[in-house]
């Protein structure tokens, strides 16, 4: 027996969209967050970068245009590396690792300066391996990372999943602030519904593989929770 | 235990700390468990013994052998990456294939280095004893500053974080193939470079000196880990130093188990049950440490 995870999607994703995309499990939402990301590949149709198709293209080559935040909060970082070299990592994800040492104080201060912003006291702990931290600080600090270079499009994958209610809130406001200052496209991915109306400009509704129901515009801005609930009780 | 050999602890311990730091590589950085060592050890001594007796300077011999074990590391890596072969698979398959090559490659079991030039005589002063420790400080000193130059750099970073999460560096533009490859050549480089040393060491090379060498690399890898303990997290530098250190105690406690009266037929033996030791001295405190 087969399982077909996503079936027939058509989704063009524009210049300033903030995609929330909802669903119950299985719904395939993961899944088409990790077509767009490369971690799998489409069977049938075509994925286009700018009009450039990148069906087969690896998730490697993908990371030039993306930034993630994964489910599990401590996926987003390496563990015996210490602070400052994750976000050396990050710093360099659109260019070549060069054989020469990058982590000088210019960049410490400026890594220093973006943490300080997470009011966690982390700027003080640069050389810290990241195990030592809690998942809701890895989580903040991977969405920070993903600020230290170039990229158009923000993935989420239920990034609050894991987290604790006050933890999700500081990321989830930190990622609209980043989104809006970068003027990102973003996709989140989650099954909590009342983010649907929290955040975005596009609402996607899944159900076993397709698209179901999608909320754009003034009728995004006027959804009402019971309007989903009702969806979904379907 | 007489100051004999200690000396000659030391010595082994300072030319096997190549295959320490090979392991520390592939198996601490990568977390790859590499076996091909075994052949590129060997790989290392026989390219050195050819080279040698052929007139080549031992130095450029050295350099030599260093790519040999590279290029077997290499092959390790594309069995295991393109073909999706298990690491250790992989690692049994070159290192299988090894025997046979450097068996070609020698023309016989083995090539005596006798009254050659080597790299323990290379200095025109001195005993001969302190020619070859000058040799040998230098050798590491080189070692020691490029792998931590290279390990603080920007791809050692990428290199170290391939290791350590896979799936995050995929995401910041990190081709994990490659690096892994990269990483397996750089391993057997050095183990070969080891290989090389002790050949010119022993005064000859063998077919057969490399089998179940891995097990001098990994008590190496964990004495120093063992002895030095936490702090060797701080700081690239002291790991490394940790591994070398590792690898002289460890000859120590061969040296001092075969001085202590144990039949020299149990040497193998005698290494597992010492890497066993380490292994459970470790487990215990960690359990104390909770």
């Amino acid at each position: 027996m087969e399982i077909k995870a996503v079936v027939n999607i058509n989704l063009q994703i524009n210049s300033g969209d903030f995609i929330v995309v909802v669903g119950a499990n299985g719904s395939g939402k993961s899944t088409l967050l990790n077509l767009i990301a490369g971690t799998f590949h489409p069977d049938q149709g075509n994925l286009f970068f700018d009009k450039k198709i990148v069906n087969q293209q690896q998730e490697y080559q993908r990371a030039k245009s993306i930034a993630r935040l994964f489910q599990n909060p401590l996926s987003g970082t390496a563990p015996e590396l210490s602070i400052i070299e994750n976000f050396r990592l990050a710093a360099l994800r659109t260019s070549a690792k060069k054989i020469s040492i990058g982590i000088n104080q210019e960049f410490r201060k400026r890594v220093s300066d973006r943490i300080q912003l997470l009011g966690m006291g982390l700027e003080n702990k640069l050389d810290h391996p990241m195990e030592q931290l809690s998942g809701g600080q890895r989580q903040a600090l991977t969405l920070l990372m993903s600020t230290m270079d170039e990229c158009k499009i923000l993935l989420m994958d239920e990034p609050t999943s894991a987290l604790d209610p006050r933890s999700s809130e500081i990321l989830m406001n930190l990622a609209k602030n980043i989104i809006q200052g970068k003027k990102l496209m973003a996709l989140l991915v989650t099954h909590r519904l009342k983010d649907c109306i929290q955040f975005g400009n596009r609402v996607l509704v899944m159900d076993s593989g397709k698209i179901k129901m999608e909320f754009s515009g003034a009728e995004k801005e006027n959804l009402k929770l019971e309007t989903l609930q009702k969806l979904f009780l379907e | 235990m007489n100051s004999e050999f200690l000396l000659t602890a030391l010595m082994q311990g300072m030319a096997f700390a190549g295959l320490g730091f090979g392991i520390y590589i592939s198996l601490r950085i990568f977390n790859i468990p590499d076996i091909t060592t075994d052949g590129s050890y060997a790989l290392g001594g026989v390219v050195t013994a050819i080279c040698i007796t052929s007139g080549i300077h031992p130095l450029a011999a050295m350099f030599l052998a260093g790519i040999a074990g590279a290029i077997a590391g290499m092959c390790s890596g594309l069995i295991h990456t393109k073909l999706k072969v298990n690491a250790l698979l992989a690692g049994i398959l070159v290192m299988t294939a090894l025997y046979s090559i450097n068996l070609i490659l020698l023309g016989r079991p083995n090539l005596p280095l006798i009254d050659t030039p080597s790299f323990f005589n290379l200095i025109p002063f001195g005993s001969a004893l302190s020619k070859s420790i000058i040799s040998l400080v230098l050798f590491l000193i080189i070692c020691l500053v490029t792998l931590r130059y290279l390990l603080k750099s920007d791809f050692g970073i990428a290199m170290r974080a391939t290791g350590n999460n896979e799936n995050m560096v995929r995401a910041f533009g990190v081709n994990v193939n490659t690096m892994k490859v990269i990483g397996l050549a750089l391993a057997n480089g050095f183990t070969a470079l080891s290989g090389s040393l002790i050949a010119q060491y022993q005064g000859f090379a063998d077919i057969n000196m490399g089998i179940g060498i891995v097990i001098s690399g990994l008590g190496a890898v964990m004495m120093g880990e063992a002895v030095f303990g936490k702090i060797i997290r701080k700081n690239i530098y002291i790991h490394l130093l940790a591994v070398l250190c590792g690898g002289i105690l460890f000859r120590m406690a061969i040296a001092g188990a075969l001085s202590a009266g144990a039949d020299p037929n149990y040497l193998r033996l005698i290494t597992s049950l010492i890497v066993l030791l380490i292994i459970a001295v470790g487990q215990l405190r960690k359990k104390s440490a909770l």
